[in-house]
């Protein structure tokens, strides 16, 4: 069988010689496609950018100082690129305690809706705020420089040492350079930290229903 | 002569080695010269564990329609406990509950407090009021507004809240944990102050064997009931955290070793009770906890 097949290539002349090196070309190849796949393999990959590396990160403190038997008293910032501003909801609560569905404050309109009957504590609710994000602006407590990012950080560790005041923060994507020094240094000083990402054209809502005691993650960071 | 002196020494040698058992002896223990006491309840609480009987009055307590444990208080934890509440008037006490600054929100429960007509609501409001003072660390406020919502006509297991306050504000250890055991008596399926209680517990009450023991039962009783209630193995998390923050012994051991054999880590519960074995010294209340965590050994030894 083997003399056969050698005595056939020999009879096929030019053209069988061509499909002797289409083959050892593509054989070739493969071997080449096998060799880098296997390179890639055993490479370590290449260091993902803007990736922390594990010494610049500050200690985290464990576990979280805040006894959440009850919740604790929270402070809302708004963070935009032109800083952070505190959102004022004492002002909301007083335009909205006497019954009105909706209180406007140079900060936001709040609309609180009541379910008629499909409630289970007295204080079910859900409250939207359109945020008035000029006005925000204006009043915004600037973070551009190293020193204000320390005097902000600083406010907000005194709110929570003296009071107990929580913070979360309402953070919006021009905002989150900014936010991550205030963060870390937050972090650093043992204050327990929310923080949320908001789109400007959508409203902020507060919920207070059984749902989010179901889903409602505890930790504080 | 020679004879007298090889006397001499043996006699010294024996009184020598007869004083240094009587020294030894006196260096023991007290505790290890009586027995550790019998203790019946902790072994009735792991036979309980063994037979699945604690697991089936746990899954009970659990499987009343819309509870949701991690809730509170009573009336979000429950469904229909204060039913026709004016919506006027919820919808104020919403908004006094939106204010941060306590000047602002105090002046709206007293209006709120004024306005109400039932008892459910002016419970509803001590409780704002309580939760108020404990944040601002006045304890003397937050006791005279527990005592008033404890004259409410409000159901049963809004007592539950107030005896978890009540333990918050507690001085004393033991009686925080009496408390606490009391409030979950009362209601079962009350997240926060069975999480409490197992910590409490495995932190410890008393060093008295009788002590240890009741700490015992209920940090299996706490974490067998949490077991039912818990729907995802991360709600574990923040007592397994604060359990991290305390010293390794065998009460921890135990705490520890429960919670992982109920998130379904039988042999890295079994690992803990070891370490906690190793851990235990001569003292009654560590022969109680023996008791437990060989207990808990062969009650995991069958288990899948």
């Amino acid at each position: 069988m083997i003399g056969l097949g050698f005595r056939a290539r020999q009879a096929g002349g030019a053209a069988d010689s061509d499909i002797g090196m289409l083959d050892i070309s593509a054989n070739a190849l493969a071997v080449l496609i096998l060799a880098t796949m296997l390179v890639l393999t055993v490479a370590s990959p290449p260091t993902p950018r803007g990736e922390v590396r594990s010494d610049d990160r500050p200690e985290l403190f464990y576990p979280s100082p805040l006894d959440v038997a009850v919740v604790p008293q929270s402070a809302y910032w708004i963070v935009t690129d032109a800083g952070m501003t505190l959102l004022d909801l004492d002002a909301i609560a007083v335009g909205l305690v006497d019954g009105a569905a909706v209180a406007a404050t140079a900060q936001a309109e709040a609309t609180l809706t009541m379910d008629r009957r499909g409630y289970r504590d007295l204080n079910d609710h859900r409250m939207s705020l359109n945020l008035e994000w000029g006005a925000l602006r204006d009043t915004a407590l600037p973070i551009t420089t190293t020193q204000e990012a320390i005097d902000l950080s600083t406010l907000v560790t005194d709110a929570f040492v003296n009071t107990g005041q929580v913070p979360t923060f309402v953070v919006t994507p021009a905002g989150t350079e900014a936010f991550s020094a205030i963060y870390w240094d937050l972090r650093a000083q043992q204050v327990p930290t929310r923080w949320v990402p908001i789109e400007e054209r959508t409203p902020l809502v507060f919920t207070r229903r059984a749902s989010n005691f179901e889903t409602r993650s505890r930790q504080w960071q | 002569m020679a004879v007298t002196r090889t006397k001499l020494y043996s006699v010294t040698l024996g009184a020598l080695v007869l004083g240094l058992a009587a020294a030894t002896l006196l260096d023991l223990p007290v505790d290890l010269v009586e027995p550790p006491p019998e203790s019946d309840e902790l072994i009735e609480a792991i036979e309980a564990i063994k037979s699945g009987e604690a697991e089936d009055e746990a899954k009970a307590n659990a499987q009343e329609p819309n509870v949701v444990p991690m809730a509170s208080p009573c009336l979000m934890r429950r469904p229909r406990l204060a039913v026709g509440v004016d919506r006027a008037w919820r919808h104020g006490f919403a908004a006094a509950t939106i204010a941060t600054g306590t000047t602002t929100r105090a002046a709206m429960l007293d209006d709120l407090m004024a306005s109400a007509h039932v008892d459910a609501a002016r419970w509803r409001v001590d409780v704002a009021f309580v939760e108020m003072a404990l944040r601002a660390d006045e304890k003397e406020a937050a006791l005279a507004h527990l005592a008033n919502a404890a004259d409410r006509d409000v159901p049963p297991s809004c007592r539950a809240d107030e005896a978890f306050f009540a333990a918050l504000l507690a001085t004393d250890r033991a009686e925080a944990a009496a408390l606490l055991a009391r409030a979950v008596e009362i209601d079962p399926a009350f997240w926060s102050a069975l999480e409490r209680l197992a910590l409490i517990s495995a932190e410890g009450t008393g060093e008295d064997a009788q002590q240890c023991e009741i700490d015992a039962v209920r940090t299996l009783e706490s974490v067998v009931q949490l077991g039912a209630l818990a729907e995802k193995d991360t709600q574990f998390q923040r007592l397994n955290r604060t359990l991290e923050a305390l010293p390794a012994n065998g009460r921890t051991a135990l705490l520890r070793g429960m919670i992982l054999r109920q998130t379904g880590e039988r042999e890295a519960a079994r690992a803990a009770y070891q370490q906690g074995l190793a851990a235990l010294g001569p003292s009654h209340c560590d022969g109680v906890l023996r008791t437990g965590l060989n207990g808990m050994l062969a009650a995991t030894e069958d288990e899948q």
